[in-house]
């Protein structure tokens, strides 16, 4: 899994940055949203297949809800603190943050607030995503499979979700989109609010 | 952004359909039709990755800022990242999961496929 996805991504930024293929450059936004349907009903075969992944829900009740809340808010406490590092403020840096690596999204709220911002959003929200996708597998092995949902951020929910879904059990699918969804409206909604205080 | 997620989701549950529904009609394991959609997941998510991958090699704007706002960028990235792996890590041990996301109580059999 590992190799694959290093293979796959590295293959992919040498050849877009050394050929520019236009086809695909043009066509990407279409072609990710076609691949991703296409993983969607592979990922949802296995889940109808296979036993009921919801039998934990039920025993859990509520308490399934613990675990989206910590990873939004290890997200905007850490991520702000690691401003104060590199010399932006604890709310800034927790405005950028609040991204949880959707980068047009929140770079695009940052963009009337602050240039410099924006930009530093959509690498810093980029990153998140692209080191998340390499992190997924080997988080999932070394330190646990709840924790290998939080490494992504929003796209625990789509691009990464069946990443997530291969490294790990399909009962861990309920969580990633309760993680995903939970971050996916809170963007919009801290994001303005944070830089706004 | 709302109707992908839908879309998304839409596509996810035609999947749940197509596997409850053969697992119902057969009796017998179709090891071909399973190992037919897990050749598609692998193949599927290889191009995936590549092609964002490509996205990322051609933005000039994102190569050209690496070295001006790089830092800063990537420490606060990884920063989120490893502060939002903590806490999930706090609040699977609050609820009593274990790592291989089973509750631990009843955790008699260990499984992970």
């Amino acid at each position: 899994m590992i190799r694959m996805i290093l293979t796959s991504i590295a293959a992919g930024t040498a050849i877009g940055y050394f050929f520019e293929p236009a086809f695909l450059i043009e066509h990407q936004g279409r072609l990710i949203d076609i691949l991703i349907c296409v993983v969607m009903v592979a990922i949802g075969y296995e889940f109808g297949r296979g036993d009921n992944p919801f039998r934990d829900i039920r025993v859990l009740g509520w308490k399934v809800f613990v675990i989206p809340v910590m990873i939004a808010l290890g997200t905007l406490l850490v991520g702000g603190l690691s401003g104060l590092i590199v010399g932006i403020s604890f709310k800034d840096a927790m405005a950028v943050s609040a991204g949880f690596g959707w980068y047009s999204l929140n770079a695009v709220l940052l963009s009337d607030y602050s240039k410099e911002l924006s930009a530093i959003s959509f690498l810093s929200n980029m990153v998140r995503e692209t080191i998340g996708i390499i992190l997924i597998p080997v988080v999932a092995r070394y330190i646990g499979y709840v924790e290998a949902v939080a490494v992504p951020g929003i796209s625990a929910m789509d691009l990464c979700l069946p990443i997530i879904e291969q490294s790990t059990n399909k009962n861990i699918i309920i969580y990633a989109i309760l993680s995903g969804t939970l971050m996916c409206i809170l963007v919009p909604i801290l994001t303005p609010l944070i830089i706004r205080l | 952004m709302l109707f992908k997620i839908l879309l998304y989701w839409a596509f996810m549950a035609l999947g749940i359909y197509i596997g409850f529904k053969r697992k119902l009609l057969s009796s017998r394991q179709d090891a071909r039709e399973v190992f037919f959609f897990k050749w598609l997941l692998t193949i599927s998510l290889a191009l995936l990755i590549f092609i964002l991958g490509v996205g990322i090699g051609s933005n000039q704007e994102v190569i050209q800022n690496l070295r001006h706002i790089g830092f800063s960028g990537v420490l606060i990235g990884m920063s989120g990242l490893v502060g939002s792996v903590a806490f999930a890590y706090a609040g699977r041990k609050l609820i009593g999961l274990n790592r291989y996301c089973q509750i631990e109580e009843k955790g008699a059999k260990i499984s992970h496929d």
